[in-house]
């Protein structure tokens, strides 16, 4: 094996993972670490650890050269970049490339032409991937006719457009031509361009995406899908395999799509292909060319481990099955926790974790990168850890959940679990009748109800910090002499 | 004991009173009728109903955290006296910090004027931005003195208003 050992550009949960992958297979890792972060889990779980410099991203977990020197000084192999950071910046891939050092990712010329939106969109409709119909660049000639063809409703938006500015939905052919008047206002009042571009809008989409898996040499497999619509201002939230909405043919075309979308790009590591799906059809979205943040529930489905092969491919060795051989066994939940307090408005929590313990028993997953007595920074994204189970069924996986997050302590600050306890509990939700409207629809007058008598009762009957100690202390052995239970004193 | 408990915005009136293992527990015009252990590993288990719920709280000065029923929270106490009504005015003036984060931008100074809305303050914590407005029309009497890209802590005052 070339890879002997590998740098973690990383933190948290996802750091975690890949260090004990690394472990797993014999290969030693090396965490990177900022200031703030020099007692996380992921830097006590590696092998060795590097300090890369202040909180601030763009002063270490984004800086690419005292990464790759981190590298360098470990004699490293490989980087695995994880997700978020640098995992999907083509010019760190090939600044970690022509360093010596192999990039655990796909080629960066492929994450540089799936970053371009436009560039993808248009290379996958060339590949006979579906996209969303829309007018092929500016507006001209007949556009009533352009209109009329794409179908309503339908958007106008500005071709340098973002944030919802110069953006109209027309569901109406009457109302186009105000609709096109307004955008190209807004447009060349925010952008300084006013060229548009129409599409059909998708009104009720759900978001379905595909794992993908290539190796170097020309095999590439999906390991079917994902339903990721449970999702609030546009984050995910919460993540299932199968996905309940689609039946198998549709399955089957949405791999076959995904598949035709990785060999256009002669795709080799993991990466996924989001769709979104509405009323029997689906559309190309965007390829994410790095491992996804719920690439758990496939797994579990799957009984593939997606890390290590990634490890494997980017070492150049050759997938040892073929898409015959993958199966979707039963039904995997993911639920995403995050130090976000929902009876404030999903205010973030950072703050000290006084207690942690986590859900066990048969189907229980806990990718955690976070650990009792360790601080929980303000400087990075809220998430603190994925729940993940399995069951044989989706209506079991759900009541396994619900479950699950009952078990998972976590003391000292305040995350969502109540939120996402609430949703397994959901009609629609259990139903399997959501799109990514969802959260808006069903839980937009929510508000976190404490008015449950244990839990006040908990409260009463806090021990304080002080005496919290000592009673943890004298009650570890019931038939201790010191016990404080009956009225015996010390030295009385 | 009677304490009156804040959790957010609302608040609860709770009496809980002991005997043995057993307690009565009065939550404003709810009653109920509980059994109490404290486990070894810091854990208190409470069975009400012929439930048995594993829970976790602590206390530290007026702070109390609690994880039970799959919730965690952070209840506040009421400080014993509840301030009169010009004081509670004034809290209306008064802004502070809903996170610990850091300051972005600082959008006014000491002697400006503000109009209700106007923004004030910028945070971010955990790659999320979070803005202060002013509650009313009136001018800057007091103003953070920590600097753009400095750490603020929940609670600290951001910034109090006075009348023009």
């Amino acid at each position: 094996m070339m890879i002997r050992k590998i740098l973690v550009a990383n933190r948290g949960e996802i750091a975690c993972r890949i260090i004990k992958a690394c472990k797993e297979m014999q290969i030693s890792s090396v965490a990177v670490y900022s200031e703030v972060d020099s007692d996380s889990p992921h830097v006590l779980m590696a092998d060795e650890a590097v300090s890369i410099g202040p909180a601030n991203p763009s002063e270490s977990y984004l800086n690419f050269d005292k990464i790759v020197e981190a590298a360098k000084k470990t004699n490293s192999d490989a980087i695995h970049p994880g997700y978020g950071f640098l995992s999907e910046n083509g010019d760190f891939a090939e600044y970690v490339a022509s360093s010596g050092i192999i990039f655990i990712g796909p080629d960066p010329d492929t994450i540089k032409s799936m970053g371009d939106k436009a560039e993808s969109k248009k290379m996958m409709a060339d590949a006979g991937v579906p996209t969303i119909p829309g007018s092929e660049g500016e507006l001209s000639g007949n556009i009533d006719a352009t209109a009329r063809d794409i179908g309503y409703p339908l958007m106008v938006k500005a071709a340098a457009g973002g944030g919802g500015k110069g953006m109209r939905v027309v569901y109406n052919p009457d109302d186009l031509d105000s609709a096109i008047e307004a955008a190209s206002t807004e447009a060349r009042n925010s952008f300084g361009n006013d060229t548009l571009i129409i599409e059909k809008y998708l009104d009720e989409p759900r978001h379905i995406e595909v794992q993908i898996l290539g190796d170097k040499h020309g095999n590439v497999v999906h390991l079917f899908e994902r339903e990721c619509s449970i999702q609030r201002r546009h984050q995910k939230i919460i993540e299932e395999s199968p996905s309940p909405a689609i039946n198998n043919k549709l399955r089957k075309m949405m791999g076959e799509a995904a598949l035709k979308a990785a060999e256009a790009v002669n795709y080799s590591n993991a990466g996924t292909v989001e769709f979104l799906y509405q009323d029997g059809e689906f559309y190309f979205l965007e390829m994410n060319t790095r491992l996804q943040v719920e690439h758990g529930v496939t797994e579990m489905v799957c009984g593939i481990d997606i890390v290590k092969w990634q490890i494997r491919v980017a070492n150049g060795e050759s997938l040892d099955f073929q898409q015959k051989d993958i199966k979707q066994r039963g039904h995997s939940i993911e639920c995403r926790i995050y130090a976000e307090d929902p009876s404030r408005d999903f205010l973030p929590t950072p703050g000290f974790i006084r207690k942690l313990v986590l859900p066990e028993g048969p189907g229980i997953r806990n990718d955690i990168g976070v650990s009792e007595g360790q601080e929980v920074s303000s400087a990075y994204d809220p998430l603190l850890a994925k729940l993940v189970v399995w069951d044989s069924c989706r209506n079991s996986a759900i009541n396994r959940m619900e479950h699950a997050l009952s078990d998972f302590v976590i003391m000292g600050l305040v995350t969502n679990q109540p939120f996402l306890k609430d949703i397994m509990n959901n009609a629609s939700y259990r139903k399997a009748s959501f799109t990514t409207k969802f959260v808006d629809e069903e839980f937009s007058e929510w508000s976190l109800d404490i008015q449950s008598p244990v839990a006040i009762a908990a409260a009463m009957l806090a021990s304080s910090s002080s005496t919290q100690k000592t009673t943890t202390e004298t009650s570890r052995d019931p038939y201790s002499p010191w016990s404080s239970k009956g009225g015996w004193r010390q030295g009385v | 004991m009677s304490e009156t408990l804040i959790l957010g915005n609302k608040s609860y009136s709770a009496n809980l009173r002991r005997s043995g293992s057993n307690f009565k527990l009065e939550i404003d015009e709810d009653s109920y009728d509980g059994d109490f252990e404290r486990l070894g590993n810091g854990s208190l288990s409470i069975v009400i109903d012929g439930q048995r719920h594993i829970c976790y709280s602590e206390r530290k000065s007026n702070e109390t955290y609690v994880f039970a029923d799959g919730k965690n929270f952070v209840l506040r106490r009421q400080p014993r006296r509840t301030g009169s009504p010009v004081q509670e005015e004034k809290a209306e003036d008064l802004v502070l910090s809903p996170i610990t984060g850091k300051l972005l931008d600082c959008r006014s100074e000491e002697g400006a004027s503000v109009k209700e809305g106007d923004v004030v303050i910028v945070l971010e914590a955990m790659k999320m931005e979070h803005r202060l407005r002013s509650p009313r029309d009136g001018i800057i009497s007091k103003i953070t003195p920590v600097q753009t890209g400095g750490q603020v802590k929940e609670g600290e005052m951001m910034f109090e208003l006075e009348d023009k």
